[in-house]
């Protein structure tokens, strides 16, 4: 994966794929330029997941968001994952594969939630060297998305952007910058989103999720069951302002409403994002 | 470091010994270190029981909340999730509730977690097509006695004790006026569950089809299909097991035939 030019393909303004609009997205023609899958979710043999999925593939670009890569954890690589996820890869051609900055996975069993890390030289070290290899084994770079976070590390030295910043330098992959996480992180842990989005390298940016969630007053949970919230919009005005023009795209996984609603979502992205450029 | 932040995390998360990792994490914002925690700690359950919920609703409103939150906080403790996907986390339920002292005996639920669970399998088991009626009118009348039957990859069969299948239908259809009671069969009944066309299917077959089956399933040509039925129907064998054959070809459970082109 050394010293191949950064391409980053501007797809437009995406929604996250989920089953309750199959029907919908086959029988019409909704205004949205691609979708993102959760590649678990067709890690399968077959059924119906798989079948739309292949209509779906034949009629919009896609790209594969995964949440089980753990590679963050320390245990060794799940080389049945990664091979599962390979092989849909080669069933799908997504544009990009993207996962977390977390762990998920310890002692071989699962927690099926984004687990943060200690943001320390010594767990960039640990997750840059897995990063290439998956790289390597998936044969192209991936996305790593900042997730949402709860607690704070002692062990921690630098700041999550800091880190983040240095491992896609370090092992040469690309950033899924979610802007309401930053928000949410921003609020729970008293930083300004700001100062996360002015020191993200705009070359490594390749994607941006946009979401919602449950504000419970002293902090707020992640819960991307709700539509955008006013202050993420801005704060995503402001994120291509700084950053250029970045394939944007709706994240909704609970709750999901009619997906007339969400394509008035994709549209706000697409009128703010038309603005900037 | 990592392993160790790691290991005391998921000790907090999913066996709740706080202690040792509260110490990890940095004080100051407007929670502490314990509400912090208890947000994953409480996604993690809840995530892991909202799973189980969605994959055994039958279940659920046969032993209602109580003990169905009971069984899955049981679970959870007893098989944490072994694998990426958040689709094989009840794989154990079976087992579980088999071998737990407090549910042993209910057999009912124990079939209904079984009866579920191979809904689950099945649905999303590789798909293949069904074979058509015109395609079994065009075997050579010689070929007969070659004929081998492939069921779909997705089929599987059980036994129940219970009437289970038929109060998955009363629980699962809403609109039932007359819902069926769990209730004892006087014998041991076979149940065959499969995805034809993407839509999946389930019938209570008599023994003999049941032995048909699985000899069809081993690949055993027809011949063998109809020798097993000669005690039972002596010259009518074979005219049994095309009759039972040509159910299967109408409900889509054969997805290819093999027999010697002559
Ligand atoms: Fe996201």
């Amino acid at each position: 994966m050394k010293n191949t030019k950064i391409d980053n393909q501007f797809l437009g303004f995406g929604l996250g794929l989920r089953t309750d609009h199959y029907e919908e997205i086959l029988s019409g023609d909704p205004p949205i330029d691609w979708f993102e899958i959760i590649s678990e979710n067709y890690m399968v043999k077959g059924g119906r997941q798989l079948y739309h999925l292949d209509r779906i593939k034949e009629r919009y670009p896609l790209v594969m968001h995964g949440v089980s890569m753990s590679i963050g954890s320390s245990d060794p690589l799940n080389m049945d994952y990664l091979n599962d996820l390979k092989r849909l890869a080669e069933r799908v051609k997504p544009r990009w594969i993207s996962d977390h900055l977390c762990w998920t996975s310890h002692g071989g069993h699962n927690t099926h939630d984004l687990m943060p890390l200690p943001y320390n030289q010594e767990t960039l070290k640990h997750v840059a060297q897995r990063v290439k290899h998956v790289q390597d084994f998936l044969g192209q770079r991936i996305l790593l998305e900042n997730a949402s976070s709860y607690v704070t590390y002692k062990v921690s030295d630098m700041t999550e952007w800091e880190f983040l910043h240095h491992l896609a330098e370090e092992a040469d992959c690309l950033i899924l910058l979610d802007v309401n996480n930053i928000y949410v992180s921003g609020y729970n842990h008293d930083f300004d989103p700001k100062t996360y989005i002015d020191y993200m390298d705009p070359q490594r940016i390749c994607q941006i999720h946009l979401a919602g969630h449950e504000n419970n007053g002293d902090f707020i949970i992640d819960t991307h069951d709700h539509p955008v919230i006013d202050e993420v919009w801005q704060l995503y005005d402001y994120t291509i302002r700084t950053l250029g023009r970045v394939t944007t795209m709706i994240e909704r996984d609970d709750h999901i409403p009619p997906l007339a609603e969400l394509i008035e979502e994709v549209k706000r992205a697409r009128a703010i994002g038309k603005s900037q450029c | 470091m990592l392993k160790d932040i790691q290991t005391k995390f998921k000790a907090a998360v999913m066996q709740d010994t706080k202690e040792a990792f509260l110490l990890e994490i940095e004080e100051g914002g407007k929670i502490g270190p314990e509400q912090r925690l208890h947000i994953y700690a409480h996604a993690y359950k809840s995530r892991l029981v909202d799973t189980l919920v969605e994959d055994f609703p039958v279940l659920h409103s046969l032993v209602g909340d109580d003990m169905f939150e009971d069984i899955c906080l049981g679970y959870i403790d007893k098989y944490p999730s072994s694998h990426p996907s958040l689709r094989y986390f009840g794989q154990h339920m079976v087992q579980f509730l088999k071998e737990t002292e407090a549910y042993s005996n209910i057999i009912p639920a124990i079939e209904m977690a079984d009866f579920e669970w191979n809904f689950n399998d099945v649905f999303d088991a590789p798909d293949a097509r069904s074979v058509s009626v015109e395609e079994v009118a065009k075997i050579p009348a010689q070929a007969w006695t070659t004929l081998r039957i492939h069921l779909q990859p997705s089929f599987v069969m059980s036994r129940y004790k219970w009437n289970t299948p038929a109060v998955w239908s009363t629980v699962s259809d809403k609109n039932d006026d007359h819902p069926i009671m769990p209730e004892e069969y006087p014998k041991i009944s076979n149940c065959i569950q499969w995805k034809s066309d993407l839509k999946c299917f389930f019938r209570t077959v008599p023994d003999d089809e049941a032995a048909l089956l699985n000899l069809a399933k081993d690949h055993k040509s027809f011949p063998d299909l109809c020798e097993q039925l000669l005690e039972e129907y002596g010259e009518a064998a074979s005219m049994r097991a095309a009759e039972l054959f040509k159910g299967w070809i109408m409900e889509g459970l054969v997805c290819d035939l093999e027999y010697l082109k002559v």
